[in-house]
Parts: structure tokens; sequence; C-alpha cells
């Protein structure tokens, strides 16, 4: 089938035929959702390899599960929620979160992370992806999909402060990374 | 940083190739395995339950069987029983009943006034309670034992040498209807003297065969004299 066909069906089409257990629709939902799943994914995981499993994951458990969608909030939230879970499930054990005191958090202004919106998204990807598996799960929940720190350390397990100082954690490393970069462009157009 | 989130949240990358097929591989054994056509039972009820059917069965057949003998055991006895019982009043035996394969003990006794004999040969669970003994001694006088075997309809009597003899438990009463003082018929009561004289001293068992012979043999001694 088209990529026309597929944006012309509606959700609700989509969703009733997916329920049913037409392959087709469901191959069609899979074409519509699969890339910024994918992406998520690969934000989660950090590789390709694991990315790709949890890509396949996710999808079955949506295709399992969509008879339990009840169309209350967006279909595309439900399905990035479902993704989310299925990548914390899946690295629950890789990350280990320190506790850190909760006045770290403070230490990076909101107007310093403006240095971020001069980077490629593929770049901000990269250096997400160079974080430890803690902060990464932490800063990927609240600032990417805006979890608050009480939902984050339900999933995870943890205290409200620890997700709070792991986030904290995550921005300065971020920052370091993010000078780190400018600097290098820098030194380079100098060099020129 | 909002704008940094809304390029992150929409941020979309190609998946790789073939995940689409294993998805569909997946789903595709998923929905062979699913469908569980016949739902597992549980047979630890239906062992229990043919387990308490057997045992109601067995209980059934055991203790039909068990009343259906003890009748029988009733209905032989009772013929005893009733002649004896009716001659309770005019004669002084003393019947030891016992349970079945235990014997009998009659004693001819001259100064008894009463003959108890519940002669209940149920063998039976319950029944083989009420199957008492009843014991009634009197002084004895003369004591010939008549030991009976209550499974049988044969009476085992013991001689005056102390050897058994076999007589049938019509002869019995017989025998010690005729050493009753009072006597309703005195004809019978000559005759079944001379029976059981000869039996006395008569070493043969007498069995249904050779009963008449005894009397005939009697009848030829009686000439022989």
């Amino acid at each position: 089938m088209s990529a026309i066909s597929n944006h012309i069906l509606s959700e609700s089409d989509l969703i009733e035929g997916c329920i049913k257990g037409d392959r087709q629709m469901q191959k069609l939902l899979y074409h519509r959702f699969s890339p910024k799943m994918y992406a998520v994914c690969l934000r989660y995981s950090g590789n390709s390899e694991d990315a790709r499993d949890l890509l396949q994951e996710g999808f079955i458990k949506i295709f399992k599960n969509l008879c339990k969608y009840r169309g209350d909030g967006s279909f595309e939230g439900w399905i990035r929620r479902i993704f989310v879970n299925t990548s914390i499930e899946h690295f629950r054990k890789k990350v280990h979160l320190q506790n850190v005191t909760e006045t770290q958090e403070t230490s990076i202004e909101d107007k310093e992370w403006n240095v971020l919106d001069n980077l490629a998204e593929k770049d901000i990807m990269k250096m997400i992806n160079e974080l430890s598996p803690g902060y990464k799960a932490v800063f990927n929940m609240h600032v990417i999909e805006g979890y608050s720190h009480k939902e984050i350390a339900d999933i995870l397990g943890i205290n409200e402060g620890t997700s709070k100082s792991q986030l904290a954690r995550a921005k300065m490393v971020l920052k370091k990374m993010v000078e780190n970069r400018l600097n290098k462009t820098s030194n380079n157009t100098v060099n020129l | 940083m909002d704008n940094v989130k809304n390029r992150m949240y929409n941020y979309e990358t190609t998946p790789p190739e073939g995940v689409w097929k294993a998805i569909a591989a997946e789903l595709d054994r998923n929905e062979v395995k699913v469908i569980p056509m016949v739902k597992t039972r549980n047979n630890t009820f239906y062992y229990i339950a043919a387990a308490s059917v057997i045992i109601i069965l067995f209980c059934l057949i055991f203790f039909t069987n068990r009343s259906s003998k003890s009748a029988n055991e009733q209905l032989v006895t009772s013929s005893s029983n009733d002649k004896t019982q009716s001659d309770t009043e005019v004669n002084n035996n003393v019947i030891m009943t016992v349970p079945i394969e235990e014997k009998t003990i009659l004693k001819n006794n001259t100064d008894t006034d009463e003959l108890l004999a519940q002669n209940k040969l149920q063998k039976s669970g319950p029944n083989q309670k009420q199957n008492k003994e009843v014991i009634k001694k009197t002084d004895s006088t003369d004591n010939n034992l008549i030991l009976s075997n209550t499974t049988s309809r044969y009476i085992t009597i013991e001689g005056p040498q102390g050897q058994p003899v076999k007589v049938s438990s019509k002869m019995a009463t017989l025998i010690d209807s005729s050493e009753t003082k009072v006597s309703s018929k005195p004809v019978w009561n000559k005759k079944i003297n001379e029976w059981r004289e000869i039996m006395k001293s008569n070493t043969l068992t007498p069995t249904p065969g050779n009963f008449l012979d005894i009397v005939e043999l009697t009848k030829t001694l009686k000439d022989n004299k």
C-alpha cells in the first residue's frame, strides 16, 4: 500500500482495522508511526541494535493491546507511552541512579540551554546518547517526553529527589558537551 | 529549551528494514498460539468422584451380601429355634449361642425352668453385637452336651464316651423333648428314647444319607435281641 493511502486513512479506521487483525492495516499503522517511535527507541537505547528490538517489541505490544485504547488522549501519545515504558523496562537494570543533593539542580539556568538550539537534532541525539543510562532516562522523560518528577520516580522506582538530581547532573554533562563542541568549532574556524 | 524539546519530540528516523516482517511473523505465531480450543480440566475432581462411586458400590454390595446371608441363617435357625422355644416351657435346656464359627452348647438339664435361646447367627457388623450370648445356667444332674455348629444345620452331640455324634438340629430338638417330664405324645417319646439310646451307643456319624440306615440297623438289632 502506498504512502498516500496511509495518510488518507483516518486514525479510527486504522485502529479498527488493527483490532480486527487486518495485517494490511497493521502495516499501515507501523509505517505511520515507526519513524517517530524508532527515534524514541534510539534516544533511550543509544544504539541501533537495541532500538530495533525495542521497536519490534513495542509494536507487538501495541497490536495486542490496541483494544484497550479508549480514545481519551491522543493516539500518538498512547503509542509513545508504550514505547517509553518498553524502553525503560528494557534498560531498568542498566539504570543505576545515584542520589545527589537537590541544590545541584538549580545550578543550570534555562537560558543556558539556548546553545542547543543551534544544534541539529541528530547532534543533540548523539549527545544525549553519550549520557550515562540514568541521566539519559531522566533527561529524556522529563525534558523531551514531559513526565513530571513524580511520574519518573514511580516508573523508575526512585524518589523524586533522585530524579531531580539526576536531571541536574544530566544537564551539567550536556552543557559541558555543548561547550566543548562549540570550542572545537570555534577553534576550527580560527584555524581556517 | 521548548524549541529543543519540540524538535526532539517530533524527531523521526527511518527504521531499519525487516522490522515489519519480524513483527508480522511474531503476530502470526501469537495468533496460532493464543486460541485454546478445549479448556483444561481439573482431573482431580473426576478422580475423587470415581473413587467415591467405587467405594459406595463396594459398600452396597458388601452390606447387601451380609444382610442376605444373615437372613438366610436366620431362616435356618428360626426353624430350630421355633421348636426349641416352643419346648422351652417344658424343657430344661440351656443353649449357648455364640457367633459364627463357634459352637452352641446345649445342656440338657432336668432342673432348669427356662430355655433361652436367641440364636441369632448374623455375622454382619452392627448385628454382630446383637448376636449376644444368652446363657442361663441351672444346676445340672445330667450333662449331655449337645454341640451344634451354627453354620450348618447339624448338631454334634457328645455321646456317653465323649464321642461326637452329628445329628440334625430337628433331631436334637426331638431328643431334648424326649427328656422332658411332661410329654404331649408318649408314643413319640418312646420312639425317640429308643433312637436316643441307639445313637448314644452308636459310633457312626449320621448324615442325611445314612440316617435311615441307622433306623434300619436299630430294627435289626432289636430283632437280634
